[in-house]
């Protein structure tokens, strides 16, 4: 199958996820209805508001977010080169996580909340950077500081938890599962503001990723810092997913699966990979959050489940396939 | 003309020295062969000339330039290093790896040329890869594998070409093959070759010029009639050998003679 | 040897006493209950209390623990005659721990309905000797709720959208303690119907249902005036300018006393001016 073929499919899956996230949202609405107010959007009524103040920017948020969370992945994945990395490997879900429970225990919500979020985020990965330089700053010294901070900050929640209301403890909880329905106003355009560049700066530097993947020693001999390389990658894609967190909290599989999906389809090369995964990850991170919302209409399941179960059974019958092995 | 030079070079990790005051000089479009037992110190001043490793003193010349303050991406269109181990985790395909050796040429943001790609052509060809470009180069034979990673050191046009151990894991055809291919290039471009080799034979029949390094040390250097004889041999790899000639060649060969206790 | 050895097996149980005598040493487990000893007036009975007991225990009486996790060791040495717990904070390992050292444990199930509170309430005051007391507050307490049912019947039923967490919604359905105050304040929980206690909700389905009156509980004592809801006017409580906050302290207490002052407050906002 040719790679242009391949993208056609993938553009083709992301119009259909769309058009299945207008027409099913949380609540049941008339196909027709929708339609007129797709059409004249400049109407007032309750399905008008509907489709325009809640279902649209929730669909933007879950393009948004699953195509960062993808690229993140794929990010990480090249420098920490292994295929198994995802965005929250170091530590970055951990420091949100902290953020937002110490955010619920002062009684904060909406745009404070989230900037505390984003705080831990920042400073997990801030910790995790430096703590690596003054060791050396290889692969191995980067994943370790990582796992280890994750676990120390994952500690400190819980011993938050213990000191805690169990309605904070809940509230903490239900953030940590992830969602992408919050309503206030701001979060839609923040997240786009801030993510659109940082994409943009991760696609620059898709040949770097190339080499990062291959070996610190391959960079260095093809004339790149793999030092600086290291550093700037992961600190754009950690900031890239601590925004996403930091709106919509810790949702899982996006960063590990897609990746890994896209190279088996495309190959290694990041330019194409990179790009096929932002496809990817809107399409798959929307048709979740589509399906979290209509499974027990009109209640709503945790998106972070969606992907789970569909990450873990896509797995299995990757595995399953039992074709050669793609790492060495 | 020298085109590589390194003088009184010393390196090593940590606290232990590993290369002790190594000169070399390597003259333009030659074949200059390192040779020396396990643990002499090959590989690391590989390494150190590479830029991989900082030298403890001591100096490398590239023509005029001084490689130590030469940025890495000139280094990089200058020179090719093709290290002994690569590790490939990702699924590339043969044409994408070799495309890679643009890299030095080009900036970040900077789309390939034209150039660029017919310069890869150019080398798949050369390489008899051209059929398996689009296949991932985990899927390779050991021998096409070799092939693409000093494809992608030849993509990058480079005036010397620096090989650690090519012809490890291959097996003799291979490595007659790969050999061939670097002294072809060689006398036909003017390329400058320094590699290190395990196997002497094969150091004599290809190599103008070699390095005997003992213990971080050279032993002795000059053309392989110079520097491969009976003394020198047994001192350094300690065992018994004969140097003979090879009939066909008429190059230095080394006789192995199992069994002898070392006196 | 053997004496050493059957020494060890001898668990000294806290003093034990017959069904007739009342204990005098008492431990709760539970913030509510601890609270209801004190509406009993029998707060002379306590001598070990849990974190998240209101200011009137914390300085006077020993702390064992948090209810999640309670010190079992303290609370076995204070030596309690009896020991309170209740299911809905108290784990089972810490009830079956104490329950193997012997000591006299009871406890009670976690109530979602005010009459489940009552008759809990009533049989703590039986168990410490408090049942006049436990009387006199139950009726006391009965008659304001009857006094306010009579006022609430002519007032115009609302629908209510009870609003417990903000990303995502939580609300509760009628099941729960939430869902039974709305419900005798003689108004409509909109998501009353929901298969499971406290359902995450979706914000269209709240739009879409329309409620009169939001009730966000959080941290808040008073409102700020502002929540995620403003912009959205096709909604009538949103229009009607009738989105309050209320602090989860006054409204997630069960225990009867508490219970009336959460229903009071809730319903000054539902019906400002009733009472």
């Amino acid at each position: 199958m040719s790679r242009t073929s391949s993208f056609l499919i993938l553009f083709f899956l992301l119009t259909c996820a769309l058009a299945f996230g207008v027409f099913m949202g949380g609540s049941e609405l008339p196909a027709g209805a929708i339609i007129d107010a797709l059409i004249h959007p400049w109407q007032q009524g309750t399905i008008h508001t509907l489709i325009w103040e809640l279902r649209i920017p929730r669909i933007i948020r879950a393009v948004i977010v699953g195509a960062s969370l993808a690229v993140c992945g794929v990010a990480f994945q090249a420098v920490l080169r292994n295929p198994l990395a995802e965005p929250y490997t170091l530590g970055v879900s951990a420091g949100g996580a902290l953020g937002a429970t110490i955010a619920i225990m002062l009684g904060l919500s909406g745009l404070p909340m989230v900037g505390l979020c984003f705080t831990g985020c920042l400073m997990s990965i801030g910790a995790v950077i430096i703590m690596s330089t003054f060791r050396d700053f290889s692969t191995t010294t980067i994943i370790l500081c990582g796992v280890v901070l994750s676990f120390l900050l994952s500690s400190v929640v819980m011993f938050i938890f213990t000191i805690a209301t169990s309605r904070e403890v809940h509230a903490s909880v239900l953030w940590i599962m992830g969602s992408l329905g919050s309503v206030d106003t701001l979060s839609t355009p923040v997240l786009l503001l801030t993510v659109f560049p940082l994409i943009l700066l991760l696609s620059l530097f898709a040949r770097d990723m190339n080499l990062i993947s291959l070996g610190d020693e391959k960079a260095h001999l093809l004339g790149f810092s793999p030092g600086v390389l290291k550093a700037v990658l992961l600190g754009l894609a950690s900031l890239l997913t601590g925004v996403c967190v930091a709106v919509s909290g810790i949702i899982g599989f996006v960063g590990l699966i897609i990746p890994h999906a896209m190279r088996r389809a495309f190959g290694a090369e990041h330019q194409v990979l990179l790009f096929a995964s932002m496809l990817a990850g809107s399409t798959f991170l929307l048709l979740c959050d589509t399906l979290s919302q209509i499974i027990i209409r009109p209640y709503e399941l945790p998106v972070g489940v969606i992907t789970g179960i569909a990450g873990g059974v896509f797995f299995l019958l990757y595995l399953l396939k039992a074709s050669p092995p793609e790492v060495i | 003309m020298i085109h590589l030079l390194v003088q009184d070079l010393t390196v090593g990790y940590q606290d232990q020295r590993v290369v002790d005051g190594v000169s070399l000089n390597v003259s333009q479009g030659s074949i200059f062969g390192i040779i020396g037992p396990n643990g002499s110190g090959k590989t690391t001043l590989f390494k150190c000339i590479s830029g991989l490793l900082k030298p403890w003193s001591g100096s490398m010349f590239l023509g005029n330039e001084d490689i130590r303050s030469m940025p890495k991406k000139r280094l990089a269109r200058k020179a090719a290093f093709i290290p002994q181990v690569h590790s490939v985790s990702f699924p590339f395909s043969v044409e994408e790896y070799v495309l890679m050796g643009r890299y030095p040429h080009r900036g970040r943001m900077m789309p390939f040329t034209h150039e660029d790609r017919e310069v890869v052509q150019e080398t798949l060809e050369t390489l008899d890869l051209a059929d398996v470009r689009h296949k991932r180069i985990q899927r390779l034979s050991g021998g096409e594998m070799q092939r693409v990673f000093l494809a992608c050191g030849l993509a990058q046009k480079p005036e010397i070409l620096l090989m650690d151990e090519p012809t490890t894991h291959l097996d003799i055809g291979h490595q007659i093959r790969l050999l061939d291919l670097v002294k072809d290039l060689s006398r036909t471009k003017g390329l400058t070759v320094l590699v290190t080799l395990h196997e002497l034979n094969l150091a004599c029949l290809y190599c103008t010029s070699l390095a005997l390094l003992d213990h971080g040390r050279i032993h002795s250097q000059g053309t392989p009639e110079e520097v491969i004889t009976r003394e020198n041999i047994e001192h350094v790899y300690r065992t018994r050998v004969e140097v003979g000639k090879d009939p066909i060649s008429m190059k230095p060969h080394i006789f192995f003679m199992p069994g002898l206790k070392d006196n | 040897m053997i004496m050493v050895i059957s020494s060890l097996f001898l668990i000294i149980p806290s003093d034990s006493y017959s069904r007739d005598q009342l204990p005098q040493r008492v431990v709760s487990l539970a913030p509510n209950i601890t609270r209801e000893i004190y509406d009993l007036g029998a707060e002379g009975l306590l001598i070990g209390v849990t974190s998240y007991t209101p200011d009137m225990a914390g300085s006077t009486k020993e702390m064992v623990g948090s209810p999640a996790r309670i010190n079992i060791e303290k609370t076995y040495s204070l030596r309690p005659q009896l020991v309170l717990a209740s299911t809905d904070c108290n784990s089972k390992s810490d009830v079956e721990a104490l329950k193997k050292l012997g000591c006299r444990i009871h406890v009670f199930n976690g109530c979602e309905s005010f009459p489940c509170m009552c008759a809990t309430f009533k049989d703590l005051g039986a168990m410490l000797g408090r049942s006049q007391q436990a009387g006199e507050v139950l009726n006391k307490v009965r008659a304001e709720m009857e006094r306010i049912q009579a006022k609430i019947r002519v007032q115009k039923q609302l629908k209510v959208f009870w609003q417990l967490g903000e990303n995502p919604f939580v609300s509760a359905n009628d099941a729960t303690f939430s869902g039974e105050l709305i419900r005798r304040a003689g108004c409509i929980n909109i998501f009353g119907d929901a298969p499971m206690h406290y359902p995450r909700v979706n914000a269209e389905e709240v739009i879409k249902r329309n409620p009169d009156v939001i009730v966000v509980v959080n941290q808040m004592d008073s409102g700020s005036g502002h929540s995620v809801w403003d912009r959205f006017d096709t909604i009538k409580a949103v229009n009607d300018k009738r989105v309050y906050e209320i602090s989860a302290n006054l409204v997630c207490q069960p225990t009867p006393v508490m219970y009336l002052k959460g229903y009071k407050a809730v319903l000054a906002l539902l019906y400002p001016g009733m009472l």
